[in-house]
């Protein structure tokens, strides 16, 4: 082996980062069940909500791998999406008990979206910490929640988005001003 | 903090171990600015280390790839616990694999009889290896010390029952093995 510094430098930088990798990979095991709940209870094709998934997977790795202030955003983004997202599946059981049909259900969703994404905002808002922090907090909350908004497409994926967006708003201007 | 007393780890002191445990926690963190430092800090330890129980050339290798693996799980680091020992559990790991390497590299190459290996080399594993041993009998109460060398034929063994003497043996190298696991971190 011998390596001179250089190289041994290098080697370690890279055993560092596939380290860190290694453990944001099983670190991102959340995803899976959330992704499984969201596609079971789904009432219409589950493409889209595999599709958010996979994003919420990807941004959990990426968050996790960073490291700081991104990391320790990932268990408040998951806990605060985890509102929008009991919502929205809890919705078609909710429709069912008072008469109406799945589809009527999924209609009802783009208000529970709205809603559901303003309170995990408004959440976020009270407990983030540091700009960076809550913006990816902001993000795992919005993919999350968004599992549960996926089968109305874009517009509810939107309808999260634009909740935690405005829930969160206050914070991340003052934050913003601060900084 | 502050004091500058060597340990023996590649001339570690009391600060610079205060401050590879801050920045190794850093790293832990995902801090990168705090790499540097700690390879800084941990590489001449490690090689230390590695020296005090290899040949020479093993030794670099094992504290290379000692290195690598405290980056790679630099992540796992748990803050309360001291960065130095962490660093040093694992090149303790390193070296084990590397004796056994070497043992199995000897028993395939079929050396005819190790006992008569007069190589520099051994004499120099025998010497490093018999000021350890002496190291840690030192450590030893006197007592456990007198019985683990007549045990060893060293010494006259005590006019004591069998089993007594027995027991004696199995309690003080039971000391011995704490203490040289605390000053060598393996077995």
């Amino acid at each position: 082996m011998a390596w001179t510094e250089t190289t041994l430098r290098r080697r370690a930088r890279r055993a560092y980062e596939l380290g860190r990798l290694r453990r944001a990979i099983v670190a991102a095991w959340h995803a899976v069940p959330l992704t499984g709940v969201a596609v079971a209870t789904t009432c219409s094709g589950t493409g889209p909500t595999l599709l958010v998934g996979l994003l919420l997977g990807a941004t959990l790795i990426a968050c996790a791998q960073r490291g700081g202030g991104m990391a320790r955003a990932v268990v408040p983004g998951l806990l605060a999406g985890l509102v929008p997202l009991a919502a929205t599946l809890a919705a078609p059981a909710l429709a069912a008990a008072l008469g109406d049909s799945c589809s009527s259900a999924c209609r009802l969703l783009s208000g529970i979206c709205v809603a559901g994404g303003l309170a995990a905002g408004g959440l976020l808002a009270v407990a983030g910490r540091g700009r960076g922090s809550l913006l990816a907090a902001l993000a795992i909350a919005g993919l999350t929640g968004g599992l549960g908004c996926a089968a109305l497409g874009f517009a509810g994926f939107a309808g999260v988005a634009g909740g935690l967006a405005f829930g969160a708003a206050p914070a991340l201007l003052r934050r913003g001003s601060a900084a | 903090m502050g004091r500058t007393t060597q340990n023996g780890f590649g001339g570690v002191t009391a600060a610079d171990r205060q401050t590879l445990n801050l920045c190794l926690a850093r790293l832990a963190d995902g801090d990168r600015g705090a790499f540097d430092t700690v390879f800084r800090l941990a590489f001449p330890a490690l090689r230390a280390f590695a020296a005090r129980h290899l040949h020479v050339a093993d030794a670099d290798d094992a504290a290379q790839q000692a290195l690598l693996s405290l980056f790679a799980r630099a992540a796992e680091y748990d803050p309360s616990r001291d960065a130095l020992a962490f660093a040093l559990g694992i090149v303790a790991w390193e070296v084990r694999t590397a004796r056994r390497r070497r043992q199995r590299r000897r028993e395939t190459c079929a050396v005819p009889d190790l006992a008569t290996d007069t190589s520099p080399e051994s004499e120099a594993i025998d010497g490093q290896l018999r000021a350890s041993l002496a190291e840690a009998l030192g450590a030893l109460r006197p007592s456990d010390a007198a019985t683990v060398l007549a045990q060893a034929g060293l010494a006259p063994r005590p006019a004591v029952a069998g089993a007594t003497f027995r027991k004696r043996v199995e309690r003080a190298l039971d000391r011995l093995r704490d203490i040289w696991r605390k000053c060598h971190g393996v077995d």
